[in-house]
């Protein structure tokens, strides 16, 4: 006897495919979850050809773009998504909130703005709350969304030198599949970097010093409430004190290395990959100013598709070699500098004391078998890791780009700008308030002075 | 009708039997669940795979009983083996030397069993199939019907040919 036929989870020949294809066509007809598993096993360099095949994959891949990227995230690079905080946004990509990245990407909005000499009220705003502490800005972002700083876009828009620059903006914290493009470039270095900085292994510290620090309190006692311990109270006192000190000075190296860490992780990942990436993406075309909607968009966006495919093929095509090889020389000859420099004990004569971006001479280092392994990989596979962010940012554009609107500057509705404005006046209104209160209630108690002092003055 | 206790019968959607090991047939993680809460009811009654059949149930179980004896994967395992893509062991490459009809009915199979080991396999080779290839080769490989409209189509072309020339 048969038993009760169980359910089927899918569809074997499912009818809702967007679009008739033939017959044989096995791989659009295929389910989303089971075409989304294909595509979480592809680099996503190789995205971008599969994107030009037919419409259907083009929509298929911009509809479960953050499925694909977090996913590949998450499967892949695990660890280093660990290290650099990630977590979801709320369009649901996968995005760095490591205060390495963060820091970083606000030094390239504020040399932006520096460069471009600009000197209207929102960018020296930005200027001054970057410079007088980092966080500021983060805060602001955080606080209102965004909505600030899109105010202060809003009111860019007529004079300000910046606009331009500080709107192609690329950056990490962004929707995009740049996070991941990031990951697959520095990952390892990331990785590398923080294991070889004491503070990664910092919890298992702060434990063990935790228990250390329990165990003493726990021991202080019975000594003390004996009657002689006097001198053994004393010199737990001085222990006391002398551990307190080493933790202190642990607490201090630890935020050295922090601070190093994330020095090294902004100037040497972020800083360079962002502006190689900007470098690729800036080659765009300015995006029209009102993003048409999805539905029509697609023959505006092969006019800018063509121009950036000129630009960006151009580009790849003349240094398709140099850059491939440069730039994992680049990344693996950082690899030789971080290698010498977060380990001290290594046969180097200056452990760590060299210059920032100093490139170690030697040639001796076990990291050459991967160089060579990373160089031999990249001419094998012969990605450009430009594709990958054109799949996602090549046929629209990076300003018009409907989730990158969504999220940033383009996808706040006026409403909310409004809002946000409203916010920036309110508070500058408050600020002028509380001024002109205190100079009146300054001179009305200048005022009571005077009386009192010629009450006074009367009675006396 | 399993004749040996350590032996189900499955039904393939086409009505054909097929006798296997229990440890076979519990690769798949829906028989090896529903034996579970069956319990020993299962045994003694066919086992119906209403979306699968005779030939890719065989092909699917020729794989189980090659894989058998593999370690069931740990969560760090599964992370490694989506990094290399490219690493397929040799057997199951062979395996994978299908046509194209039977290579999809075995992911989907495999989705529906619940085998993700032969699932990955399966996405593998199809990702390998796509890697490294230009999208008119791709089109040409999943004989994907080209539905840019003529306008897109030559812009693309273009782009290609310009590409080509540099």
């Amino acid at each position: 006897m048969p038993l009760s036929k169980v359910p089927p989870t899918i569809s074997l020949h499912p009818t809702d495919t967007p679009l008739s294809t033939t017959p044989q066509d096995h791989l659009t007809t295929s389910p989303p979850e089971l075409l989304l598993a294909i595509l979480s096993h592809l680099p996503p360099s190789t995205l971008y050809p599969l994107s030009r095949t037919s419409k259907y994959i083009h929509t298929f891949l911009l509809t479960h773009a953050a499925t694909i990227c977090n996913t590949a995230i998450q499967s892949t690079y695990p660890l280093a998504s660990t290290i650099l905080h990630s977590q979801h946004s709320s369009t649901g990509w996968l995005i760095p909130t490591h205060p390495a990245i963060l820091n970083e990407e606000r030094r390239l909005v504020r040399d932006k703005i520096l460069f471009s000499g600009c000197k209207c009220p929102p960018c020296r705003q930005a200027l001054h709350s970057s410079s007088s502490t980092d966080l500021s800005l983060s805060e602001l972002d955080e606080i209102h969304g965004l909505g600030a700083l899109n105010c202060l876009n809003g009111l860019r828009s007529q004079s300000c030198k910046a606009k331009k620059e500080i709107d192609s903006c690329l950056k990490l914290s962004r929707s995009g599949p740049q996070y991941l493009i990031f990951l697959e470039k520095y990952s390892w270095e990331i990785v590398t970097r923080h294991s070889m900085s004491s503070f990664s292994n910092s919890n298992s510290n702060s434990n063990s010093n935790e228990t250390a620090g329990s165990q003493d309190s726990t021991a202080a006692p019975s000594p003390t409430s004996t009657s002689n311990g006097e001198n053994q109270g004393d010199a737990e006192i001085e222990q006391d004190a002398e551990g307190e000190e080493d933790r202190e000075r642990e607490r201090q190296e630890r935020e050295k290395e922090e601070a190093m860490f994330e020095f090294m992780v902004g100037n040497y990942c972020v800083r360079r990959f962002l502006e190689s990436a900007e470098k690729v993406l800036s080659s765009l075309p300015s995006p029209t100013s009102n993003p048409t909607p999805p539905s029509p968009r697609f023959s505006p966006i092969i006019d800018q598709g063509r121009k950036l495919g000129r630009k960006l093929l151009r580009n790849r095509m003349v240094k398709r070699q140099r850059i491939e090889v440069s730039e994992v020389a680049e990344v693996v000859e950082d690899r030789v500098v971080d290698g010498r420099q977060s380990n001290p004990a290594s046969a180097s004569p200056t452990p760590r004391r060299m210059m920032f971006g100093e490139i170690s001479p030697s040639t001796s280092d076990p990291s050459n078998d991967e160089k060579a392994l990373l160089v031999q990989q990249k001419k094998v596979v012969g990605e450009r890791w430009e594709d990958g962010l054109l799949w996602y940012y090549g046929l629209q554009g990076l300003g018009s780009d409907p989730e990158e609107g969504k999220d940033e500057q383009g996808g706040m509705d006026e409403k909310e700008r409004s809002r946000g404005c409203m916010a920036v006046f309110k508070k500058g209104l408050g600020i002028i308030s509380r001024r002109v209160r205190g100079l009146f209630m300054g001179r009305c108690m200048g005022l009571g002075k005077l009386r009192v002092g010629g009450f006074r003055a009367l009675e006396g | 009708m399993a004749t040996e206790s350590n032996k189900i019968t499955l039904v393939s959607n086409d009505g054909a039997e097929v006798v296997v090991d229990r440890n076979v047939a519990e690769r798949s993680m829906l028989i090896k669940n529903m034996m579970e809460d069956l319990g020993e009811a299962a045994m003694t009654q066919s086992v119906p795979i209403p979306n699968v059949n005779e030939s890719v149930l065989k092909k699917v179980i020729e794989w189980c009983e090659h894989h058998k004896n593999d370690p069931p994967a740990a969560a760090d395992d599964d992370s490694d083996s989506r990094k290399k893509t490219t690493d397929i062991e040799e057997w199951d490459q062979k395996f994978m030397q299908v046509d194209q009809e039977m290579l999809f009915e075995i992911i989907l199979a495999s989705n529906y069993l619940d085998i993700k080991p032969l699932l990955d396999v399966g996405c593998k080779t199809v990702a390998n199939m796509i890697k490294g290839k230009s999208p008119e080769e791709i089109r040409k490989t999943f004989n994907i019907t080209n539905d840019f409209t003529p306008e897109e189509e030559e812009q693309i072309r273009r782009e290609n040919e310009w590409a080509e020339d540099r």
